[in-house]
């Protein structure tokens, strides 16, 4: 629950980085979608077998929704599947033991 | 066993994507976002200015070179341009006389409101800006910055707050026209801060630097509101018309403050 909490939060204010911080900043023209490598990296870096990376996707994706103009559910959608997707690519079928060591 | 399994799991997500339907078909999402915006400005206003400050720390580091370079051609520049000024001021007072003779009334002015971005969205190219409704907004109302350049249109309006598509939206279309030349096209926004101007006849001669303003053909926008300059023209043979890649005159990172055509 501490951890749903605090990435709740987390991708609060990464939202908030995002759309009022990060945009001043650009790699040669290119702004990097912050809440979208989050939440690849929490869904690479968690134990496979694991399903919190779920509701990072869930939260992520709100927040993504809520300051962008899709509408609502969208953004949750894609994160969950690109989410899921991951999980189940790595369930099947990666073994990298440095990732287990997350 | 798998197959009710499966059966399971795609009336689950088929019943998930029927409820975001519905819910953003109510007012709900646009009452949720506004909230989380009122919430958030304080933070976002803190948050856009520190940014900004850091962000031109940064780029005057790494650009002293080029505003050295920069510098000199604004020297010249200045020079030409208090030659033009003196000049304007003369047509200016001729105009007026001349207005005068023929009894013409002064040009309306815009009628305008000012409102303060407070936030960019994320897939880029729509700003954030702390007005809405209840200061009188509507809908495809047109920004447009302290210099009279074309920024966007309003979008979407909240309680409080209003979305705007900045010209490089790609659902974003205007009319133009080539200042001094009579030619009229249409910008296109291409996303990323991108612009091309389309639909120019092969034969008329456009080039490289020609200001582009709005035209008041559609009735849509006020006439001559600065848009952007011509920075690559492309013509290719099978087409009847000619394309040009556009320098946008408008600096979403450099404007604070922006002003709602309310009439023109």
């Amino acid at each position: 629950m501490k951890k749903i909490l605090f990435l709740i939060i987390f991708f609060y204010i990464i939202s908030l980085l995002e759309t009022s911080f990060f945009i001043h900043f650009n790699f040669f023209r290119f702004s990097p979608n912050i809440i979208l490598i989050f939440q690849i990296l929490i869904t690479l870096f968690e134990d496979p077998n694991k399903n919190l990376a779920i509701f990072s996707a869930v939260s992520a994706g709100f927040f993504w929704d809520i300051f962008s103009e899709n509408p609502i559910g969208f953004s949750i959608l894609i994160l969950l599947s690109i989410s899921v997707f991951l999980k189940i690519v790595l369930r099947k079928y990666v073994r990298i033991p440095i990732l287990k060591q997350f | 066993m798998k197959i009710n399994l499966r059966i399971q799991k795609a009336v689950i997500l088929f019943l998930i994507i029927v409820f975001f339907i519905s819910f953003n078909r109510s007012l709900l999402p646009k009452k949720l976002k506004n909230s989380f915006y009122l919430f958030s400005q304080p933070i976002q206003k803190v948050l856009w200015e520190t940014g900004d400050k850091i962000s031109d720390f940064l780029g005057t580091i790494f650009e002293i070179e080029n505003l050295k370079q920069e510098n000199k051609q604004l020297r010249l520049t200045i020079l030409e341009l208090l030659g033009d000024n003196l000049r304007i001021k003369e047509l200016e007072k001729e105009n007026l006389v001349l207005r005068q003779a023929l009894d013409l009334g002064i040009e309306k002015e815009l009628k305008l409101e000012i409102a303060d971005i407070i936030g960019k969205d994320i897939s880029q190219d729509s700003i954030l800006i702390n007005k809405g409704y209840e200061d009188g907004f509507s809908k495809d109302l047109i920004i447009i910055t302290q210099q009279k350049i074309l920024v966007g249109r309003i979008c979407e309006v909240y309680e409080n707050f209003s979305k705007v598509i900045l010209l490089s939206n790609k659902e974003s279309f205007l009319d133009v026209e080539i200042e001094n030349k009579e030619i009229e096209g249409l910008v296109k926004g291409k996303g990323d801060f991108n612009l091309w101007l389309e639909l120019i006849p092969k034969e008329k001669e456009i080039e490289q630097g020609d200001i582009i303003v709005t035209s008041s053909l559609s009735g849509i926008y006020p006439q001559g509101l600065l848009v952007g300059e011509v920075k690559e023209i492309k013509k290719q043979d099978p087409e009847p018309f000619q394309t040009a890649i556009i320098n946008p005159f408008f600096n979403i990172k450099e404007t604070k403050t922006i002003f709602i055509v309310i009439d023109f």
